[in-house]
């Protein structure tokens, strides 16, 4: 087949070719599986490859020149599935390592092995620029990576391309040809990289110009020098970051570009944090700060300096310049602090005094934890402000301890109203009983009078202290609320009234009333107290009414501001038909010792009404009182429902 | 039958001759003994075994020993188990009354505001003896509270 003249003409080509050619056909000889190859033709290049001499190998068994039988086995692959193999090999000439890169494809009835050697000037030449082809562009992959033997195609997160200046007709680079690409890019991009070879920079990007990439490029071409920049590319309205490397290769640049988005975006992410930090800091009045143990350096936030009555980086780093901010009396305590924390690494919490620039004394308190980082000890923390704080603290304290003041003096009030008062009084009423019942008839009337008067003022002085420590036991109950039938509350209350209701013909009616949550003695107290208020002010001439009425509310359909809206509520109606009270009187009612009327028109303490307050109140609900002058009163009480 | 032996322990003279005067106002065969404390109490109680009051009234708020330390004495000695003990005090605290039963006290007597009052406890409380002599009630099922 190459007998011809034109075959002559293209044998003599081949000969001459830049590549080693070889051409072998299957052995006839042999088993199936260790099949031989004869070499039917070789060309220089393949000489000089195999052997040294020029016509030696035609005709010999292929076996002869190839170590371990790998190319045969491909050989035999090619043959069968009529496709072609592509790999690279490194051989040792001399003291150079060469890279071939070595092509097997079916050919007629037998095998081509093209073996070219992969050099800069192949891959910058256009006439052996391979065809497009996803096998063929990781070839030439392959063949970049051989090239500078960097093996940058290992990390897969590396855009590769090999790009060719387009000059002007003064000469001058206009734009850069994009000779290869490799995938990474279709990747990034969401393109087909096949699509992107081909284009110049400038068409496959247009703002390359104006962002300053093709600049950059193009002084990296004509300086020679290498060039590093990262900007910002959108591809399909996507956001992506290249850092990219252009390096002079010959004639034309090569480019690695690395995705950096993620860090770009981390990096605006902490950008946003450190200001949120620092706002936080202004807002919190606290300051941060690293300090470094080994060179006893201090890096500051700038809200600490601030803290301090300084701009931001008036005063230097040193661990000593703090320590010159102490209030002298503070000093050994901070320093020992720090050493002991240093010492054990355990956390570092105090509170000391230091003068600011305008000499006003602060007090700031530091949290500092230590860590360990490259063998240097660190230790991180904030500082606060904390002077307001303290100083509403003492205010507090001091409200505090005078609250504990008043408690004991209550409390020695109580024990004082309860034995100390009432023995004294116990006797008066016991020595006036006596008196009354052995002189009866022997007084003269002004002198029975008189003893009358003072039976009255003490019974009443027992009747008010009394109610007083009822009224200041409403609290201290240890009982635990309990579940109370208020029908059980209501009878026993009237059992006990139930003399005074008949003597006064008065009426009492009461729907079913609900079970509570509560102390039956106080409510026991709260329906005497309310019920024996409306027997008290009865409109002379008129049958006294008392009506009872329950009901279930829910808090946030109620008007009344005091209940919670997510709570349902036992809504208690005592309304009587007594003298009842000025409407500006509602509210004071329920005032301690408040008393709408002289003492002589109707017995009374002025506690009663309050007790039920505090009754109320400490069974979580509320009590309003609604009145208008001679028609009446009604009070109206709100307790939890059980659920 | 013979007296009815009464001993009052309160250190309040007022209050010992209201009782005394009480108890001859209401005139009952009874004959009375006054002491100031628990500790003269116990003391004649260990020193007169012959001699037993067959009703003791027990203030609460004594010197030297009151009454609370009074009635846990008592309830120690084996043969004043069975003394019938009467505390009579000036406080109304469900926590007094609650704590002087669970010491052994049989009844519960809250010192009234007048004399009258003083005369009718007094009589419920021993025609309350006699029949708890009579009966021989157990100590524990005899609580009373006025």
């Amino acid at each position: 087949m190459l007998d011809s003249m034109a075959d002559n003409f293209f044998k003599k080509i081949v000969d001459d070719a830049n590549a080693a050619l070889l051409f072998i056909s299957p052995s006839l000889e042999g088993s199936i599986k260790t099949k031989d190859y004869i070499i039917k033709y070789a060309n220089h290049k393949a000489n000089k490859f195999f052997s040294n001499s020029s016509e030696s190998i035609k005709g010999l068994p292929l076996v002869q020149f190839t170590n371990g039988g790998e190319i045969i086995l491909l050989a035999n692959k090619v043959l069968k599935n009529q496709e072609s193999e592509v790999f690279n090999i490194s051989k040792i000439e001399d003291t150079d390592t060469i890279n071939y890169n070595v092509k097997i494809e079916s050919f007629y009835d037998g095998v081509l092995i093209t073996i070219t050697e992969l050099r800069l000037e192949y891959i910058s030449d256009k006439e052996s620029k391979l065809p497009l082809g996803n096998v063929k562009s990781r070839t030439r992959e392959l063949e970049i990576s051989n090239l500078f033997g960097i093996r940058v195609l290992d990390s897969n997160d590396s855009i590769i391309c090999y790009l060719k200046p387009v000059f002007n007709k003064k000469n001058e680079v206009k734009d850069f040809l994009i000779d290869y690409i490799n995938n990474r890019m279709g990747e990034i991009a969401d393109e087909e990289t096949e699509l992107i070879a081909g284009q110049t920079i400038l068409e496959y990007y247009p703002k390359n110009l104006e962002n300053g990439v093709f600049g950059i490029l193009a002084e990296c071409y004509i300086t020679g020098e290498n060039r590093e920049y990262t900007r910002e590319f959108i591809f399909n309205d996507v956001s992506i970051w290249l850092s990219t490397r252009a390096v002079k290769m010959n004639d034309g640049l090569i480019l690695f570009s690395k995705d950096v988005t993620q860090e770009k975006n981390y990096e605006a992410q902490l950008f946003v944090q450190n200001r949120l930090l620092s706002e936080a800091e202004h807002v919190a009045n606290i300051g941060s700060f690293r300090w470094n143990l080994g060179k006893e350096e201090i890096k500051y936030s700038d809200n600490v300096y601030k803290l301090f009555g300084y701009d931001r980086n008036e005063f230097d780093d040193k661990y000593d310049r703090l320590l010159s901010f102490l209030h002298p009396n503070d000093l050994l305590k901070v320093k020992s602090s720090f050493k002991n924390g240093k010492k054990n690494k355990t956390k570092t919490d105090i509170v000391f005094r230091v003068y600011t620039k305008k000499n006003e004394l602060r007090y700031m308190n530091t949290i500092g934890e230590y860590y360990q980082k490259d063998g240097n000890w660190y230790m991180v923390g904030v500082i606060r402000d904390v002077t307001n704080q303290l100083e509403s603290e003492s205010v507090l304290q001091i409200k505090n301890s005078e609250l504990k003041r008043t408690n004991a003096d209550l409390e020695a009030f109580n024990r004082v109203a309860s034995h100390d008062l009432q023995e004294p009084l116990r006797k008066i009423q016991m020595f006036v009983s006596r008196l009354i019942e052995e002189e009866q008839g022997h007084l003269s009337s002004r002198s029975q009078q008189y003893l009358d008067k003072i039976k009255s003022s003490s019974d009443r002085m027992r009747n008010l202290i009394n109610n007083l420590l009822s009224y200041s036991k409403v609290d201290e109950v240890s009982e635990q609320p309990r579940r109370v039938d208020l029908n059980d509350v209501l009878n026993n209350v009237l059992e006990d009234l139930g003399e005074h209701i008949n003597d006064l013909n008065a009426k009492v009616d009461s729907v079913c009333l609900p079970v509570v949550n509560g102390i039956q003695f106080q409510l026991e107290q709260l329906f005497a107290n309310l019920i024996g208020n409306s027997l008290k002010y009865i409109k002379e001439g008129v049958q006294p009414e008392i009506k009872i009425l329950s009901s279930v509310v829910k808090g946030n359909t109620s008007s009344v501001d005091a209940l919670l809206p997510n709570i349902n509520y036992v809504k208690l109606q005592f309304i009587d038909n007594g003298i009842g009270f000025e409407k500006k009187y509602q509210e004071k009612i329920f005032e301690i010792f408040q008393r709408l009327h002289g003492k002589t028109e109707f017995s009374g303490t002025g506690l009663g009404l309050s007790i039920c307050k505090k009754i109320v109140q400490s069974h979580n609900g509320t009590i309003l009182a609604k009145g208008e002058l001679g028609k009446g009163a009604e009070f109206t009480i709100y307790l939890p429902t059980l659920l | 039958m013979d007296k009815l032996k009464i001993l009052l322990v309160d250190d309040d003279e007022d209050d010992r001759q209201f009782f005394a005067d009480a108890l001859e106002g209401i005139e009952l065969n009874t004959e009375l003994r006054q002491l100031e404390n628990g500790k003269s109490c116990m003391e004649y109680l260990l020193g007169n075994t012959e001699n037993t009051p067959d009703l003791v009234f027990l203030d609460l708020n004594m010197p030297i020993m009151n009454g609370f330390e009074c009635l846990e004495a008592i309830r120690r000695t084996p043969h004043l188990k069975g003394l019938l003990v009467a505390i009579y005090s000036t406080s109304s605290a469900e926590r007094d009354i609650e704590e002087t039963f669970e010491k052994g006290a049989n009844i519960y007597i809250k010192k009234p505001s007048s004399f009258s009052e003083l005369k009718k406890s007094l009589k419920q409380v021993v025609k309350m003896n006699w029949a708890y002599h009579l009966n021989d009630f157990k100590k524990e099922n005899f609580l009373l509270k006025i």
